[in-house]
């Protein structure tokens, strides 16, 4: 075979395809016969371009870091799912992608310096004030980027920003705008109303037993009330345990003694020491005994340390050498400062380093709390710990002895566990246990709700676990007249006064219609009329229902507009609207000018460059694995 | 070809060859490296030209844009105008020479100068901008036509390209030369489609929106096209 491809090599074709093959190989690498294409998932694709599945992931882990800093630990797991937050992130990624393919399209880039300036006065990176080489590197790793494809990323991001601006920024305002705008939002209109009050007919309406009978059998399919179950359970955690498991003296005492030990371990002591070097000739020797002369006439030990001590690190301090926690010395050392009680200084030690006299500056964690006052504590801790223990035991047992039971409270009576049970509620749920999807999703399962069976080991936490079982089912039903009487009188009373209300409000609009006067009319009907004069829309004396019905009227032409119409809370209002007044840009002062242009101008260029983002969207080609 | 050709044949074999061809291999590898480098090169120059325009575009943002409410200098201004000035010259196919002419024609409207504003984005929309560049430029020159009043002028800018998803700013825009022009019927009709685009693609409420709608309700138009007169429940 390697003969036929041998023979088949020579020739034209063949040279070509080598040079073809070695041409890339020489001047850019292997790499470029095997890019990375092939390896890695992709999550989706913009115009070509790859959004990896590892940059979604990065994505989605720092959104959920900045949703924690931000909202705390008790977001809901539910909330900050990777799967709940995938497609929001992976939008906003495509989003970044074509804003910055954009950008690539309209020439635009950022010069490395400027990035390094900005970097510099990041100050993420800095530690007091001044840039962090080391800072840099590590918040980079955190986030799993290395400083080049950071940079990467920051320039879209400032070439994002750049263009964001550039368009926004340039957006402006227009004197015909202006005015037109300020003719409509600061428009006033003036209007009469009066409120037909629906609690006053209804105090005055009365339904039969007739109608709510007439009313249920007609409406049967209204009153289902769905399927509820009732459930007892064995809640199961560490703390509920605690209450069961004692803790005798001799386990306290024990328990403190061993603290003791450890205690003992941690005592840590402040020397300081005067260092003579051994020096050939043996003159140390001599200085030896003039330091000793002047330590036991009584010389401070500290100014010594300054005058004759050769340790350059301690000897300015007074040959202070700090804390140890009896390790830190060389041995002969250590045991030397062991000994010493306070303030006490050495005899002559010699080590590697030279010959030492030790001070013993301060002892610290020397005294051990007092058995009566660590009780508490270490009673608590060993509570815990037991019921800890028993916990992990009990879901065993508490498993077996559920799996086969007839019910849960003699399993509750053998384990020594509360059993509780609840009241009936639907697949809605709840409250409290009940409220929980887990527990819902258990309770509701087939194997509870059909066969009867005690549910497995719910785990609400890792210190928490549920076991339920059914106690009543009450199936699908539709609820008997008796249960919704009151609530179908309540309805029908509503409707019937709701309809008097609109018939008793048409008239007086037919009447006004034909020329009548609302204050007359409703003055007739025993109502008062409200005086509207000159209402903004930013009004809020009028009720908000009113004021709305009021600007979306039909503009008064030689007579008043009237309109009758029911708000939500069941009331009828009869409004006429005599007059409306546009708003006058130049009548506002400066700054309420200001604040209007820049306003409007904020609002159209929001509108204008969102339309510009939809529109690269609508021109990509989007794949999404 | 034999296959049995002995070494000293090849080899004259391969001379032969590199007699015949051997002129145009080396051409075409040199057409290749140069090529290869001159791209290189031309990318290079490239980069480097978006860098500078870059840099000069950020100090022409950051002369230009103001707090709301505040105004610029004199020396703000001509400052701003030089430097988009010299980006239009230098960069006119990038954003950044495209964007300095927005950020004239801004200018130009505070000064009053609607005819200035008008040549800006006419300059701009004769770079051939980019397709979303061009939407936006083109909604901005038709509100400087209307202000102008050159009313069909106005109309046929917004006409002459298929809006895409500008299309419910370009409605609106349309609404507000219609009635200009003293045709509320139809700036009536503008504005409602700029709504039911707006409500089609989910974008937020606009009240401001809502009310020109409102406000051009006639008791014909109310009867035939009623819009939700009370939100109930907010």
């Amino acid at each position: 075979m390697l003969q036929s491809i041998r023979d088949n090599l020579k020739g034209t074709l063949a040279f070509i395809i080598i040079g073809i093959i070695i041409v890339p190989l020489a001047l850019f690498g292997v790499d470029s016969l095997f890019s990375d294409s092939g390896l890695g998932q992709n999550a989706a694709q913009v115009n070509g371009d790859d959004i990896s599945e590892r940059d979604l992931n990065r994505a989605i882990y720092l959104q959920k870091q900045q949703m924690i800093a931000r909202f705390g630990q008790n977001l809901p797991a539910d909330f900050i799912s990777d799967e709940s937050l995938r497609q929001p992130v992976l939008n906003n990624l495509i989003e970044r992608e074509l804003l910055s393919q954009g950008a690539a399209n309209l020439s635009m880039a950022i010069s490395s310096s400027k990035l390094d300036q900005i970097i510099l006065a990041s100050s993420q990176f800095q530690t007091d004030g001044n840039f962090d080489g080391d800072k840099f590197v590590a918040v980079l790793r955190n986030m799993g980027y290395t400083p080049a494809t950071y940079k990467v990323l920051l320039e879209r991001d400032l070439i994002n920003n750049q263009l964001q601006l550039g368009l926004s920024a340039s957006d402006f305002p227009l004197a015909n705008e202006l005015d037109a705008n300020a003719a409509l939002s600061l428009q006033s209109r003036s209007f009469t109303f009066t409120t037909l009050s629906k609690a006053k007919v209804l105090a005055n309406t009365a339904i039969t037993a007739e109608e709510v009978t007439a009313f249920y059998s007609d409406n049967k399919s209204q009153f289902v009330q769905p399927e509820q179950v009732a459930i007892e359970y064995i809640d199961l955690t560490p703390d509920t345990l605690m209450a069961k498991v004692d803790v005798s003296e001799a386990e306290i005492d024990a328990q403190y003694q061993k603290n003791l030990v450890e205690f003992e371990a941690s005592i840590e002591r402040r020397a300081a020491h005067i260092l003579l070097e051994l020096k050939e000739d043996g003159s140390e020797q001599a200085q030896l005994q003039v330091l000793q002369a002047e330590l036991a006439a009584g010389a401070v030990f500290a100014d010594l340390a300054k005058t004759y001590s050769e340790d350059v690190g301690s000897s300015e301090s007074g040959g202070d050498l700090g804390f140890s926690s009896g390790d830190t010395f060389p041995e002969a050392f250590e045991v030397a400062l062991a000994e010493l009680e306070l303030d006490q200084i050495s005899a002559a030690i010699e080590t590697d380093a030279g010959i030492h006299i030790i001070k013993l500056l301060e002892i610290r964690g020397a005294d051990a709390p007092s058995l009566a006052e660590q009780t508490p504590k270490i009673s608590l801790n060993l509570k815990r710990a037991k019921a800890e223990a028993k916990f992990s035991e009990l879901l065993e047992s508490l498993a077996e002895q559920t799996y086969n039971a007839e019910n849960l409270t003699e399993v509750g009576a053998d384990l020594d566990l509360a059993v509780a049970k609840t009241e009936l509620f639907d697949r809605t749920g709840g409250k409290g246990i009940t409220a929980n999807s887990k527990i819902l999703a258990a309770v509701f399962s087939d194997d509870v709700l059909s066969d009867g069976n005690s549910s497995d080991l719910i785990e609400l936490s890792d210190q928490r676990v549920v076991v339920v079982k059914l106690i009543q089912q009450v199936d699908s039903h539709i609820k008997a007249q008796s249960v919704v009487s009151t609530q179908i009188e309540s309805q029908l009373k509503s409707a019937k006064a709701e309809q008097q209300l609109q018939a008793q409000g048409a008239g007086i609009v037919a009447a006004l219609a034909a020329g009548g006067n609302l204050q007359e009319l409703a003055v007739a009907a025993g109502l008062s009329v409200e005086d509207a004069k000159s209402v903004l829309r930013s009004d809020t004396t009028i009720d908000i229902e009113i004021a709305q019905q009021a600007f979306v009227l039909p503009k008064p032409k030689g007579s008043d507009e009237i309109s009758g119409f029911s708000t939500s809370n069941g009331d009828f209002v009869v409004l006429s609207l005599s007059k409306v007044d546009a708003g006058v840009f130049s009548s506002l002062n400066e700054s309420e000018q200001q604040n209007l242009a820049d306003q409007l101008t904020l609002k159209t260029a929001a509108s204008d460059y969102q339309a510009f983002r939809d529109e690269l969207k609508q021109l990509a080609e989007i794949e999404i694995r | 070809m034999s296959a049995h050709l002995t070494e000293e044949e090849q080899l004259e074999a391969l001379k032969r060859w590199w007699k015949e061809n051997g002129k145009n291999t080396v051409a075409a590898v040199v057409v290749a490296v140069v090529g290869y480098f001159g791209f290189e090169f031309w990318q290079e120059n490239t980069r480097l030209a978006a860098e500078t325009a870059s840099d000069k575009y950020q100090t022409l943002i950051e002369s230009v844009v103001v707090a709301p409410g505040q105004s610029l200098s004199d020396v703000q201004t001509a400052t701003a105008v030089s430097l988009a000035g010299e980006l239009k010259s230098e960069a006119p196919g990038s954003f950044y020479g495209q964007s300095a002419a927005l950020f004239m024609a801004k200018m130009a409207v505070e000064a009053e100068q609607l005819d200035k504003a008008e040549a800006e984005l006419q300059w701009l929309l004769a770079q051939n901008p980019e397709r979303a560049i061009e939407l936006t430029t083109r909604l901005r020159l038709s509100r400087v036509q209307a202000a102008a009043e050159k009313y069909d002028m106005a109309l046929a800018t917004l006409t002459s390209v298929e809006p895409g998803s500008f299309a419910a700013n370009y409605a609106e825009v349309r609404g507000d030369i219609l009635l200009a022009q003293g045709k509320p019927d139809q700036a009536r009709a503008a504005y409602q489609l700029a709504l039911k685009l707006n409500a089609d693609t989910g974008s937020d409420q606009d009240r401001l929106l809502e009310s020109k709608v409102n406000d051009l309700t006639s008791a014909s138009t109310a009867s035939a096209e009623p819009l939700a007169a009370v939100e109930v429940q907010q």
